[in-house]
């Protein structure tokens, strides 16, 4: 005969119901660690957290689908609490350097621009007012006064 | 569940006030939402509309789901 509700490690399986129900000590794994791996497992179950914070929490996943294996489902939610735990350890690891990236980009950003030095405005505008003409070219004749011959080469 | 109504108990140590009542503005075009509040739980009932064919239990079990999903998003301050 097979049995219909057993416990392995922190996992209690109730095949009849298709769910597994595992208890999670919040002092290894925070709420939010807890809550992250839960949400990886919306779309194969139903999932419930009860309990009490502060003690024990109680994770309830009810698959959707009835030929789920559980045992393997409940291991899965235990590996993903270690994933987000080592996710959150290395996000706190790394959150100095991440501040120093964030403060220096903004930094850079802040600091003055140099300021462009634009030409003094004309005070005696006749020195300027003059009539203006394009330079005629001389056509013909080079410097020394002698008519240009078309060079062979 | 009752009749044609499915009622869920919530644990507000876990799942905040705002998050049930953001998870009732979602669910509102599927079913009529009642939330009441009590010292330990939040109390809500579901009741589908009278022209939605929806198993109860399936629809309780998706509350949490949704109200799982509004939490977590809270916690992020992505809401």
């Amino acid at each position: 005969m097979v049995r219909d509700i057993f416990s392995i490690d922190n996992l209690e399986i109730h095949k009849g119901k298709s769910n597994v129900i595992i208890s999670v000590n919040p002092k290894v794994y925070p709420l939010d660690t807890i809550f992250s791996a839960a949400y990886i497992f919306i779309d194969k179950a139903y999932v419930i957290v009860d309990g009490d914070p502060n003690e024990e929490i109680i994770v309830q996943l009810k698959a959707k689908d009835k030929k789920t294996d559980l045992e393997k489902l409940g291991r899965d939610f235990n590996n993903e609490l270690i994933n987000y735990s080592f996710y959150a350890a290395q996000t706190a690891k790394n959150m100095p350097i991440r501040t120093a990236i964030v403060q220096r980009a903004f930094f850079t950003q802040a600091q003055k621009e140099p300021e462009i030095e634009f030409a003094k405005p004309v005070e005696n505008i006749e020195e300027i007012a003059k009539s203006w003409k394009p330079r005629r070219k001389k056509i013909g004749k080079s410097k020394s006064g002698r008519k240009r011959s078309k060079s062979r080469s | 569940m009752e009749g044609k109504e499915v009622r869920v108990e919530v644990n507000p140590r876990f799942y905040s006030y705002e998050a049930v009542l953001l998870t009732k503005k979602v669910l509102k075009g599927v079913c009529q939402v009642s939330v009441r509040r009590k010292e330990d739980v939040i109390l809500v009932s579901l009741k589908p509309k009278p022209k939605m064919k929806i198993n109860l239990e399936t629809l309780g079990y998706e509350f949490y789901n949704y109200l799982l999903n509004n939490v977590k998003e809270m916690r992020l301050g992505l809401i």
